[in-house]
């Protein structure tokens, strides 16, 4: 029987800093006497799943992937908040960490052919969100409109500058950006993410919404979704859950008999909506 | 499949025999007289007429604080590993339960079906596999047991390995598994066939046991009541302000199964990750980083763990999350308990 | 694995329960059923106790302090220092310049041992321990009125009384078993009376909730009193025969009218007059009152003027009836009975008695010191006289009141010695630390707060080179010259009971059958005592003392406008080392808070979990503020287990005269905003 709790070792290639408490790291393989790596092949997995992180004396976290399964890479970005995290902060190229995974559903890459995709993401929320949005790039052709609507705290803590930047420069996708209280510099929106929606069109019955964020956000991203006439099974959002497992075992993740980490983490509105109170 | 019997005076000869290929764990006295299960050293450590232990033999295969695996060298804090790693320490004997409850067996067949779910828990099963049931039906239910309204006793038809009725001077031997069969097989000299009045007087006893039942609820009905919103938050409420957060009520029951993981540094280069029991009546079983909890109140708390065994887990697979078994009853700190909540709600 | 029962090392309640041992390994527990308090419940502290035990932080072996850093040392090295500096200081001092910090943690027979090798090989009376702490107010107080000092009724009668009064004890969260016996008894009908500033958990169930004011009990309890007498509730059928002192009393009563106490106290008069009439009438009255009561300036007054409403109702000295201290350690009741204090030697009998002391003196061998010895605060005040320290099992350096100073007075001593588990705050501090063992790893006996003696059990082995604390203190007594030879736990028991009137019957053979037996237990064939004063009173007859009320040392004044008050959590165990080392416990209360009143908040523009900054007089802290409204308005409550914002840095090392407490529930604080 597989050991489901024993984590594969990797260590980390390369750091990036996002924004002051948002770092992305890219993994790799790690080969050594003794081990058997499932990196050895490179993982398979669909955006919106994610892997269990250990920093080994610290603890276990889960990370979605933020990279897209079209690129070389593997990356999760991270956002500084309590033990493992930090920990994590703390490490430099080279380091050992362990991986398990890829758990969870991801997003339904399948059915969104010839759709048009919107995107709804808040603070470090862009993070799975990203690995869709460069999946759909790749895949351009197959895709209709892609509307990206991001917003952050401040312009410090939008992530993925640069890669915000490249959205911004193609033709092909819309993005527009807000935050909620603005520097001196900053020329956009202001507000949250939600006072974007007056600013663009979308033709509900073409389009398929996906939404990432902090707890708060999720449900008035939602209520804007199905005002503007997206149907419950359209709106999918990622929800976060204290998770330890990862594999449907020790029922910290659970929402009504839903369980985020095998069920989710990405949910249509239609499957939780009577789970409201909850989420 | 055949029927068997043994005589009491069989029982300890036949348990001293199994003893010495088995690691033996049974209904023994504890210092305070109180009944637990625990590796027996002689065949006269086994006490067989009990009232239900305190707690089910669950941590027999889900311990309540269990070593996953462990790491050492230097490569978990700086650079590339060379030779040294991770080692799981899980080692299995073969077992025997001997004298276990219908309810807590059921108990063990509904924690199959969950740690099955999607991924097989290695951990669970290794020592599941390992592991022979024989069941001791109740003769006499206690106080608190409603198994008979839960389903899962006072005797169960199958699932079972091996399964005794207590007949006064003897016990009627039912065979439910391959395992069960083999066992019996090989001691057969320690049994002889059950006779048709031997039989039939097993049906009567089944029957008598189950007339003395004085808690009975109604599964089904409570269950409708609670999906279709039909249960005041009030009622929520009330139970929330004497729930004492113990976590009590999770670690005796059955078919509790929920844990959490955490990381024990136990030298420089050294350290192992651990997993011990959780209880969904804890405020951080789902506090998330940032302070945000989808159940900060007692009372979603307390709500959620009825919802999930008697809505939740019937709908995900098919079994109630209670076998009946009164632990809870027993053990709460403010008189909460699965069947006054039921009758609460069925009123 | 196997199971051993044993007795649980955090409260009072004392429950009973078996450590699942695989190995050398602690990997679950276990509640008894058929113990008498646990019956088949334990709190989480209990559920989650094995996660401590063998945690890695333990510590292993003795270390000695060496140009700054801690060295690993063999047991030899580290007796052999101990007892060179200790001989040295006293010879140099003088006997009283040495001190001795008992520990309610620790079992009776180490106590017990603790006491003798501070009287008989350091030859001072300087012991004390964390008693003084909670509960010296009581111990003080209830002698006075009763003659003993203890909890007068044992846990299970709660059950059965119609009437409950719990003041200063948020009871379900720091006796959980007793706070369960609160809960049945309200669901048989019983009225249940709350006195607390903060709404408890409690106060769910209770027919009134009094709020008064932090710092003025003996207002609330007088007037009581007064309405009593007024009413003619007043039982003076039992005052007349088994009390003295009643008349002036009665004088000092007069002037404590419902209105005159209002104002002092802020509970509305016909409050205090419905919690009156229902006390009163009561046929079974069990007053409860814990830390709230006991931690003032005016501590023994509290429990003082307590003890008069028992009297005046007589409701004291019957089954399910009477006045019951809730003691908060697990073993702090046998600390005191084993005379782990100034003034006692085991079973409170006097130093100051020459009879006694002679008593001791001939048992022991050894000349005895008479002078009453300093408590736990004098001596580190004294820090400047006292020149060496042996800590046992105590965290001054996180629990003592002022804790800056605390630290200073530890510091500057020139010997610091400190047996402990962890790596404590005040370990830190010390020369030398020995590695003591956890309750799961020696053999003894504790007493809880009903008086039950019962047994330790040990179920493992040391971690590394640790010992039983009994043996280590047998081990240094010799090398300082005074052989202590105990071959077991058992036989330091035994001479306990030789030499304690109220242990007198209890021995390791009577436990072993038993869920142990409560003192008073004069002999052999002596069944134990529920409860205490049946027909006449410990000291014979039952003393009124007149009290006044005086307000607390430190009122709010312009500059510091909130009193605040601190006390435990339920998850947490008074400085955290063994709970903070549990993860489920930890977790539920990862960090420090203020609680406060959402009106005082919102004045003060503090939004709920918003960071602020605590100054007293004494210190500052920086705190998560909680904000609500459990807790009244001009209050605020710290909870002084977490050592990154240590309430104890704020609180106001003021004494109570007679028993020397501190008055941890009353001092006043400043709380400001944090700036974004
Ligand atoms: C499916 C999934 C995908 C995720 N993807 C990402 C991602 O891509 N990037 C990312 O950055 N994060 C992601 N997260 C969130 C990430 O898992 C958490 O941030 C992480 O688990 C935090 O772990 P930690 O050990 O650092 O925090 P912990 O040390 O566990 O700190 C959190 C805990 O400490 C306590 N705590 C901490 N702060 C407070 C406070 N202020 N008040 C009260 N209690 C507090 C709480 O008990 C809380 O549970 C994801 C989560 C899920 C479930
Ligand atoms: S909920 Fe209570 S009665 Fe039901 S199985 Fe669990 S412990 Fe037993
Ligand atoms: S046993 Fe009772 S008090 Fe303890 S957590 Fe469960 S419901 Fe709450
Ligand atoms: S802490 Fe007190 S109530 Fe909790 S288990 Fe221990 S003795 Fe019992
Ligand atoms: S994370 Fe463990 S069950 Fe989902």
């Amino acid at each position: 029987m597989k050991n489901i709790y024993l984590p594969q070792l990797g260590k980390i290639k390369r750091v990036q800093k996002e924004t002051s408490d948002v770092k992305t790291f890219t993994l790799a393989p790690l080969r050594g006497a003794g081990f058997t790596f499932f990196l050895k092949e490179k993982i398979k997995f669909i955006p919106g799943q994610f892997l269990e992180i250990s920093v080994f004396g610290t603890g276990e976290a889960p990370f979605s992937i933020s990279s897209s399964p079209t690129q070389k890479d593997l990356q999760i970005s991270i956002k500084d908040v309590g033990s493992v995290t930090s920990a994590l902060h703390n490490l430099r190229k080279g380091q050992v960490i362990g991986l398990r995974g890829p758990f969870g559903n991801g997003f339904p890459i399948k059915d969104i052919r010839g759709y048009d995709i919107l995107f709804v993401g808040g603070g470090i929320g862009l993070a799975p969100l990203r690995s869709l949005i460069n999946y759909i790039l790749d895949k351009r052709k197959n895709f209709e409109r892609i509307i990206i609507l991001y917003g952050a705290k401040n312009p410090e803590e939008l992530v993925f500058k640069d890669e915000l930047k490249g959205w911004e420069r193609r033709k092909d996708v819309e993005l527009l950006v807000t935050v909620d209280e603005g520097d001196g510099k900053w020329k956009r929106n202001v507000g949250v993410v939600t006072t974007l929606f007056e600013k663009i069109k979308v033709n509900p019955k073409k389009a398929f919404a996906f939404v990432c964020g902090p707890p708060v956000m999720i449900p008035f991203v939602i209520e804007g979704l199905v005002k503007i006439g997206l149907k419950d099974e359209r709106i999918f959002a990622n929800l976060e859950r204290y998770m330890k497992c990862g594999v449907g075992k020790c029922g910290h993740c659970n929402i009504g008999p839903k369980y985020t980490c095998l069920d989710g983490p990405v949910f249509s509105y239609k499957e939780i909506k009577g789970l409201s109170k909850e989420f | 499949m055949r029927d068997w019997i043994l005589y009491k005076e069989h029982t300890f000869p036949l348990i001293r025999r199994l003893n010495k290929h088995f690691e033996i764990i049974a209904p023994v006295e504890g210092k305070g007289g109180d009944i637990v299960f625990d590796p027996i050293t002689s065949e006269h450590d086994v006490v067989l007429d009990f009232t239900n232990t305190i707690m089910p033999p669950k941590r027999f295969f889900f311990p309540q604080f269990e070593t996953l695996f462990s790491w050492k060298g230097k490569e978990f804090t700086l650079a590339p590993p060379r030779g040294a790693g991770l080692t799981v320490p899980l080692k299995t004997k073969r077992r025997i339960i001997f004298g276990i409850r219908p309810c807590d067996f059921s108990g063990i067949l509904f924690l199959d079906g969950y740690y099955a779910l999607a991924y097989e828990d290695n951990y669970y099963f290794t020592r599941r596999n390992n592991t022979l049931f024989i069941l001791l039906g109740c003769n006499e239910p206690q106080e608190h047991c409603f198994c008979l309204s839960a389903g899962t006793g006072p005797f169960l038809k199958r699932g079972f390995d091996i399964q005794l009725t207590d007949l006064k001077d003897r016990y009627y031997v039912q065979i439910g598994s391959r395992k069960g069969k083999e066992l019996i097989e090989r001691y057969d000299y320690f049994f002889r066939p059950a006779s048709r009045e031997e039989k039939e007087e097993n049906i009567q006893t089944v029957r008598e046991a189950e007339r003395k039942f004085k808690e009975e609820v109604d599964f089904d009905l409570v269950a409708k009541k609670m999906e279709n919103e039909e249960v005041p938050e009030s009622l929520w409420q009330e139970l929330a302000v004497r729930c004492q957060n113990c976590g009590g009520c999770s670690y005796v029951c059955p078919t509790c199964f929920c844990f959490n993981l955490i990381d024990r540094v136990t030298g420089k280069e050294e350290g192992k990750r651990m997993r011990t029991w959780d209880s969904c009546t804890f405020s951080g079983y789902t506090r998330m980083a940032g302070g945000y909890n989808p159940r900060e109140e007692k009372k979603d708390r307390v709500k959620r763990r009825f919802y999930h065994k008697l809505v939740y887990e019937p709908q995900q697979f098919g079994m109630h999350g209670c076998v009946g078994c009164g632990r809870c009853v027993t053990t709460c700190l403010g008189n909460i308990n699965m069947p006054r909540v039921m009758h609460e709600i069925m009123k | 694995m196997k199971k051993i029962l044993t007795t649980c090392t955090y409260c009072g309640c004392g429950c009973g329960l078996y450590l699942q041992v695989e190995g050398n390994e602690v990997i679950g527990v276990t509640p008894s059923r058929e113990h008498p308090i646990s019956r088949g419940s334990l709190c989480v502290k209990g559920w989650n106790i094995h996660e401590f035990i063998q945690h890695p932080d333990r510590l292993r072996t003795p270390l000695i302090k060496k140009k700054g850093g801690f060295e690993e040392v063999s047991w030899d090295e580290a007796f052999n220092l101990i007892a060179e500096k200790f001989k040295r200081i006293k010879k140099r001092f003088g006997p009283d310049s040495l001190g001795v910090l008992a520990s309610a943690k620790c079992t009776n027979e180490e106590n017990y041992l603790l006491s003798k090798f501070t009287r008989a090989v350091l030859g001072t009376n300087n012991i004390d321990h964390c008693a003084r702490l909670c509960h010296s107010s009581t111990v003080v107080g209830l002698a006075t009125a009763f003659g003993s000092g203890a909890m007068t009724n044992s846990i299970n009668e709660i059950e059965e009384a119609d009437c409950i009064l719990v003041a200063g004890s948020n009871t379900t969260l720091q006796h959980p078993q007793i706070g369960s016996r609160i809960l049945n008894a309200v669901e048989k009908g019983a009225s249940l009376i709350v006195v607390d500033p903060r709404t408890t958990q409690l106060v769910s169930f209770a027919l009134l909730h009094l709020k008064p004011r932090p710092g003025t009990d003996v207002a609330w309890i007088n007037g009581m009193m007064h309405v009593i007498l007024k009413k003619g509730l007043a039982n003076l059928d039992f005052v007349k025969k088994r009390t003295e002192n009643f008349p002036a009393l009665k004088r000092k009563l007069a002037k404590f009218t419902p209105q005159y106490v209002e104002r002092i106290t802020g509970i509305p008069k016909e409050d205090l007059k419905e919690a009156a009439g229902i006390y009163a009438r009561a046929k079974r009255a069990i007053l409860i009152y814990s830390m709230g009561i006991t931690q003032h300036v005016t501590g023994t007054d509290n429990v003082l003027s307590l003890a008069n409403l028992t009297l005046l109702t007589s409701h004291v000295g019957r089954p399910y009836t009477g006045l019951n201290p809730l003691r908060g350690q697990n073993n702090v009741q046998g600390a005191c009975d084993m005379g782990a204090l100034p003034d006692f030697y085991s079973g409170y009998q006097k130093v100051s008695n020459a009879p006694c002391r002679r008593k001791f003196e001939r048992a022991w061998n050894v000349k005895l010191p008479q002078n009453k010895g300093l408590t736990i605060i004098e001596m580190v005040r004294e820090a400047g006289r006292i020149k060496g320290m042996y800590i046992m099992g105590e965290n001054p350096a996180l629990s003592d009141p002022d804790i800056t100073h605390t630290v200073e007075a530890l510091k500057s001593l020139d010997f610091l010695v400190v047996q402990d588990i962890f790596l404590t705050e005040t370990a830190q501090l010390a020369d030398v630390v020995l590695p003591g063992a956890s309750f799961a790893e020696k053999d003894g006996s504790f007493t809880s707060t009903e008086r039950r003696v019962q047994r330790v059990r040990k179920s493992i082995n040391p971690v590394g080179e640790a010992k039983a604390d009994w043996e280590i203190i047998c081990d240094l007594s010799k090398k300082m010259g005074y052989p202590l030879n105990y071959e077991s736990p058992e036989e330091v028991m035994e001479e306990i009971a030789l030499l304690t009137p109220i242990y007198g019957g209890i021995y390791y053979d009577r436990l072993e059958k038993t869920f142990g037996l409560q003192w008073p237990c004069w002999n052999k064939k002596h069944p134990g005592t529920t409860f205490l004063h049946r027909g006449s009173f410990s000291r014979g007859k039952g003393h009124f003392t007149p009290i006044d009320y005086k307000p607390a040392k430190e009122l709010p004044s312009k500059k510091y406008s909130f009193i605040l008050t601190t006390g435990r959590l339920y998850y947490h165990w008074h400085t955290g080392s063994m709970t903070r080392r549990s993860s489920t416990l930890h977790r539920e209360y990862p960090e420090g808070f203020i609680e406060m009143n959402l009106q005082d908040a919102q004045r003060l523009g503090i939004k709920n979990k918003e960071m602020v900054r605590v100054i007293s007089r004494r210190g500052k802290i920086t705190i998560q503020a909680l904000v609500g409204e459990l807790i009244i308005p001009g209050t605020v409550f710290i909870p002084f287990h977490f050592k990154e914002a240590a309430a104890n840095l704020l609180t106001n090392p003021v004494l109570d005269p007679k028993a020397k407490i501190p008055e941890y529930k009353v001092c006043a604080v400043r709380i400001e905003r944090i700036e974004r």
